[in-house]
């Protein structure tokens, strides 16, 4: 049997009877065969010895036996690494960043305890996914939407918590900033709810974040100072109708004027819909388009347009664009989206395309025009959620094809943050793409469009793979390490990483010598002084690790 | 449910066995060798490949109910696996991509779940296919 780092057998055998006291002996996992389940499926370290893996697992059903597992753990000082459904592929699944620790499996507090449809918000148990959530507000005909992920297997709270994002409404697609309250069991055992929460009999804690004094909710995500037990999220009405459209821009300059008014436009809530930029004439897809474009394989191009494709330079030529000004390919080509009654989104639309005409040639389309509800079975002709609809389309990208004919055994995300404008989109093409040639990364081989999940931030989320041949991976690694590092000295972060990343990123976070660093470590002495939480989440170390861990 | 209502030698055990053979002759007849009173409650293949055709083929005329997928597993887990798993019924066989399968493996460890047996067919096939069993563990 394995045992937990820095654990006795003794007093893991202990412990495990203290577990199965609280849990029953049916919803603790220690054979190899069971905690197969828990390594990460897309594991860079795939097969070798430094793959992160778990010593146990267990499985509680309630708010009361976390405490009481929480409390065991405590006395028997067991590092537990919590997962919501453990569906984080490529940021780290459900592998601990403590090799060793026991796993804390939340699926089965899977209730959804209300959705409250005239106040549009839900309150959920972190084993809830997105499919759930969905088909209980579908089971009951309610007037809400959710945003989802793609895929949208994973948990609602804990996409939130590692502050994820999805493909609907501005307000709603940030999954963090969309919830509202929270219930959290501390690392001695307590009870903590957060925001209005926090008045016993509350009736506003899905209805006023930040309660009264400071407003703790942030530290609880990307981190490891408690286990989220309850949130509430924000849930969009059901629309009356959805408008896709696209704005087309010939020119390679035109970049910077189509991000400055699509700026101007999503903060001036002209359109509120999961902006997506593509550029035909260079064969990037928008977002949305990728599941068609890896099912189908991506559209046939002459034999001009792929000798032109050969002699661009950071995403330039000149012979290319007049190629494509000739044969009418658009450059750049932005989706936008919009929510709301027919006559409102039309509305909008009409500003937007006045607003985008001030780039010459700029050309418009309605692509999708519809009436809600749609038939749900209709809902795959669309990108789903974009609808609101969850799927698991999106594990075509990377499947076996004739133009994808070696998939990868898995992908790590690279997801650095870069300012919200054309230049920046082009510096950053120019330093990653030199870095990952310099590092032979498969990144940037091409020139690469940022996804717009954030209103106000661009960032790249780009799969570097995780492949059978161990050497690779290594390289592929310490690459991706020096990415971070090349990043970070042009003031470009992670936004969420795998664990085997965590420090390096955090490190890029080193204004004032690392204080931020220090307050989070500062801040886990005083509420976790066991370090029994998520060890190493987010590279905060208990102090009785960091010698040798950090 | 029940963890533990699964125990070795029942039907997933069974069905491993006849898995392998099934997945030993994908291409061509893939019928002989199968314990004849092991049924599982859905055989999946994916409609795009011959071999898994060819699986498709051999359970149907064992009489097992048969579901295609074209990659994508999201109808058949909504419709059909979930269901069945979230009462505990229903070994499940099928002949899919690793990808496909990668995902119902996922799924299935919700409700607790497992892949039993997997095993790749012979014969050089241009994608990678996966014969594969789960059941309840």
């Amino acid at each position: 049997m394995r045992v937990p780092p820095g654990v006795t057998q003794a007093d893991y055998a202990k412990a495990l009877g203290e577990f199965e006291r609280i849990v029953g002996r049916d919803w603790i996992f220690t054979s190899d065969a069971d905690l197969d389940l828990y390594r990460d499926a897309y594991s860079p370290f795939l097969n070798e010895p430094e793959e992160l893996k778990a010593s146990g697992a267990l499985a509680p059903d309630s708010t009361a036996q976390v405490q009481e597992i929480v409390r065991i753990a405590n006395r028997y000082r067991i590092p537990l690494y919590t997962i919501s459904t453990g569906k984080n592929l490529g940021y780290g699944g459900s592998a601990p960043p403590y090799s060793g620790s026991v796993v804390l499996d939340l699926k089965r507090m899977n209730r959804i305890l209300e959705v409250n449809e005239p106040n549009a918000y839900a309150l959920v148990e972190p084993g809830v996914s997105y499919f759930d959530l969905y088909r209980y507000i579908q089971e009951r005909k309610l007037k809400v939407w959710i945003d989802t992920p793609d895929p949208g297997w994973g948990s609602v709270v804990g996409n939130a918590l590692d502050r994820g994002g999805g493909y609907t409404a501005a307000k709603y697609r940030n999954h963090f900033d969309s919830h509202c309250g929270m219930e959290i069991v501390l690392p001695s055992g307590e009870l903590l709810r957060t925001g209005m929460g926090a008045i016993p009999n509350a009736t506003t804690w899905q209805q006023y974040k930040t309660g009264c004094g400071p407003w703790l909710d942030g530290i609880f995500s990307q981190s490891n100072y408690g286990i989220v037990t309850k949130m509430g999220f924000w849930l969009m009405p059901e629309p009356e109708a959805y408008l896709r459209c696209t704005v087309a821009a010939e020119r390679f300059e035109d970049l910077s004027p189509l991000v400055e008014t699509l700026n101007y436009c999503e903060n001036s809530r002209i359109t509120s819909g999961f902006p997506d930029l593509s550029s035909p004439l260079l064969g990037y897809p928008p977002i949305g388009q990728v599941q068609l474009f890896m099912e189908n394989g991506p559209p046939a191009l002459d034999n001009e347009h792929r000798a032109l494709l050969g002699g661009v330079k950071l995403g330039y030529s000149a012979e290319l664009e007049s190629y494509g000004i000739r044969k009418r390919i658009p450059y750049w080509e932005l989706w936008l989206s919009f929510y709301g009654p027919m006559e409102v989104v039309e509305a909008q639309w009409s500003a937007a395309q006045r607003h985008f005409s001030k780039i010459r040639g700029a050309r418009f389309r309605i692509v999708d025009q519809l009436k809600l509800p749609i038939d749900p079975a209709k809902a795959s002709d669309y990108h789903e959620p974009e609808l609101g609809v969850p799927s698991l389309r999106a594990f075509s990208i990377g499947a076996r094809t004739p133009w994808n004919p070696t998939p990868s055994k898995g992908h790590m995300w690279f997801s650095p943050i870069i300012p919200r404008n054309g230049a920046a989109i082009i510096e950053a093409n120019r330093v990653f793409s030199e870095a990952a040639r310099a590092l032979e990364m498969p990144l940037f081989q091409t020139f690469c469009l940022p996804a717009c999940f954030w209103e106000r931030a661009f960032v790249f989320i780009l799969a570097t793979p995780v492949t059978e041949d161990p050497a690779t991976n290594r390289r592929y690694r310490e690459g991706f390490k020096q990415l971070i590092k090349i990043g970070g000295e042009h003031g470009w972060g992670e936004y969420r990483t795998a664990p085997v990343f965590q420090k390096p990123v955090m490190d890029v976070y080193s204004f004032g010598d690392h204080a931020l660093h220090r307050l989070h470590e500062t801040l886990k002495d005083a509420i976790d002084p066991n370090g029994i939480l998520s060890a190493g989440r987010y590279a905060i170390w208990p102090k009785h690790l960091r010698g040798t861990q950090r | 449910m029940n963890r533990r209502d699964f125990v070795w030698g029942s039907t997933a055990a069974a069905a491993g066995v006849g898995l392998a053979t099934l997945a030993r002759t994908a291409i061509g007849d893939p019928a002989s060798g199968w314990p004849g009173t092991a049924r599982p409650g859905a055989a999946v293949f994916d409609a795009r490949f011959d071999a898994s055709r060819a699986f498709a083929a051999g359970a149907r005329r064992r009489g097992w109910p048969v579901h295609a997928i074209e990659g994508d597993v999201t109808a058949l887990w909504l419709d059909e696996l979930r269901p069945r798993w979230a009462t505990g019924d229903a070994t499940v066989v099928g002949m899919t991509t690793e990808r496909s399968l990668l995902c119902l493996e996922q799924l299935a460890w919700d409700q607790w779940m497992r892949v039993v047996t997997r095993r790749a067919p012979r014969g050089g096939l241009a994608h990678s296919l996966v014969a594969w069993v789960i059941a309840p563990g």
